[in-house]
């Protein structure tokens, strides 16, 4: 429990680890376009509003599962994997100056929540709920990764004169390549812990993913 | 890209191709959201555009002899060898508000907010806190406004008017946002839209305040913004020490209630 207290009560640092190198002589592409920028813009709000609640949900089920000794090494495994990816959309977001979601503070309480009420109904109801999660990520995070190596290959290299993706670019779609990896790694060991036999499956399944698709939703707008 | 058609005068081709030129501007309108490091940042106001460049000239020669008015900028047209009558034209292709003196506000917003950064990037660097960088760069700004300061009330005027409040808050934004950012700030969350409010209401009321400031240097006035910045400082302290109070009490509350159950 002292864990989640020392995670609520963490802050943001500069967090220049988790970003590409600054370009030493300053820019080395064109200007993004304001098309461009608006989606880049957008996918950093979705994606770190969708890793803050990742985070927090398996802060909830760790408060409410941690006690359980097979449980306790995955459920922290899959959190501090949750917890990187967080803290590296957190500096996406601050030092590239996107806005963070409007509605943090909801993300917030409604991620928790469902981690902690979710553990408390039982190991395969957590279970579920991870595996839908994770598949409607999954998706997701493949989404972006088309849009990102179609669309912003066709800016100019200063120097050569080619047109390239810049290496923020290639930075971030690297960052969400791994980190999808990683899901798809916890849509797995939540399928081996017994997800599918939760009761009713089909209904916790359809219900979560449907949330999270809402959550995505709203995310990338407000 | 005016250069375009060979053998006209730039302003020439300008009157003939409005639509170029909307292009052109159109990049500095907008809302600033992403910015890149890899990628070139476009420039707050663009002194390539015709419109930045009459405005300028308004902005530096003719505000401080007749105000923000359209009567600067139909001189500054007239002083570049633009014919005044086409700055309709020139104007309603290119700007939201269809409004030229409301452009010349603006671009004294963009401006100042430029120069806010670039005058004192290196000495914002020394200060110790962001706390003192926010209120230095906000003092820094509000001195800006000193050259225009006996004329600033007609475009505070303008830009209270309806059809262009929209324009002045997206500016007020990005001024709020530019000082935070640079101040060094760093918040993920809900914190981050409560910061920017907050900075753009001490900002404002301490411009009305220096309207009718008269003291040597606008001393008053940076005291009055100073002031203003503290109580902001110290309401997100509150916020925060509320949070981890609730929070602790919270977890608190779920492990009494477990160790009670498990006493059965």
């Amino acid at each position: 429990m002292s864990l989640v207290f020392k995670r609520f009560a963490s802050r943001a640092s500069s967090g220049a680890k988790y970003l590409a190198p600054k370009p030493t002589n300053g820019p080395t592409h064109t200007a993004l376009s304001d098309a461009q920028k608006a989606y880049l813009d957008r996918v950093i709000r979705v994606d770190q509003a969708g890793e803050l609640g990742a985070d927090l949900i398996y802060m909830g089920q760790f408060a409410a599962l941690g006690h359980h000794k097979e449980l306790r090494p995955v459920i922290r495994h899959m959190w501090d994997q949750e917890i990187h990816h967080h803290a590296t959309f957190d500096a996406l977001q601050t030092n590239l100056r996107c806005r963070p979601s409007l509605l943090t503070p909801a993300w917030k309480v409604g991620a928790f929540g469902l981690g902690l009420v979710g553990g408390m109904m039982g190991k395969e109801f957590a279970m579920a709920c991870t595996e839908a999660i994770e598949t409607v990520i999954g998706g997701h995070y493949n989404t972006q990764l088309r849009v990102l190596s179609n669309n912003f290959g066709d800016l100019k290299d200063l120097e050569t004169g080619e047109t390239t993706s810049s290496a923020e670019i290639r930075h971030l779609e690297e960052q969400i390549k791994i980190f999808r990896d990683q899901e798809s790694g916890h849509l797995n060991t939540a399928l081996k812990h017994d997800a599918q036999k939760a009761r009713p499956h089909w209904l916790i399944f359809e219900g979560v993913k449907l949330i999270t698709k809402t959550a995505v939703y709203a995310a990338e707008r407000i | 890209m005016l250069s375009l058609i060979k053998g006209l005068p730039v302003t020439k081709a300008a009157q003939i191709l409005p639509i170029l030129s909307a292009k052109a501007a159109s990049s500095s309108n907008c809302a600033r959201s992403y910015h890149s490091f890899y990628h070139v940042e476009p420039p707050i106001a663009d002194p390539s555009s015709l419109e930045n460049q009459i405005l300028a000239k308004a902005y530096t020669e003719f505000v401080p002899k007749v105000g923000f008015t359209e009567k600067a900028v139909n001189r500054a047209a007239a002083a570049l060898g633009t014919n005044p009558n086409s700055l309709g034209a020139i104007f309603n292709f290119t700007t939201p508000s269809h409004d030229i003196a409301m452009e010349l506000a603006l671009y004294h917003l963009k401006f100042a907010r430029q120069e806010m950064h670039d005058q004192n990037k290196e000495k914002a660097i020394s200060l110790p806190n962001e706390k003192e960088r926010l209120k230095f760069y906000v003092a820094q700004r509000l001195l800006l406004n000193r050259p225009v300061i006996d004329f600033y009330y007609q475009a505070l005027g303008r830009m209270i008017l309806p059809s262009n409040v929209s324009e002045s808050l997206k500016e007020l934004h990005n001024l709020a946002d530019d000082i935070s950012y640079y101040a060094g700030d760093r918040s993920t969350d809900f914190a981050w839209y409560s910061k920017r409010f907050a900075v753009a209401g001490a900002f404002v009321q301490s411009e009305l305040f220096m309207l009718k400031d008269n003291s040597p240097d606008f001393r008053d006035t940076i005291q009055f913004a100073s002031d203003r910045l503290d109580e902001v400082d110290k309401l997100g302290r509150i916020y925060n020490s509320f949070e981890e109070w609730l929070l602790f009490n919270g977890i608190s509350t779920i492990n009494m209630i477990r160790s009670q159950l498990v006493r059965g």
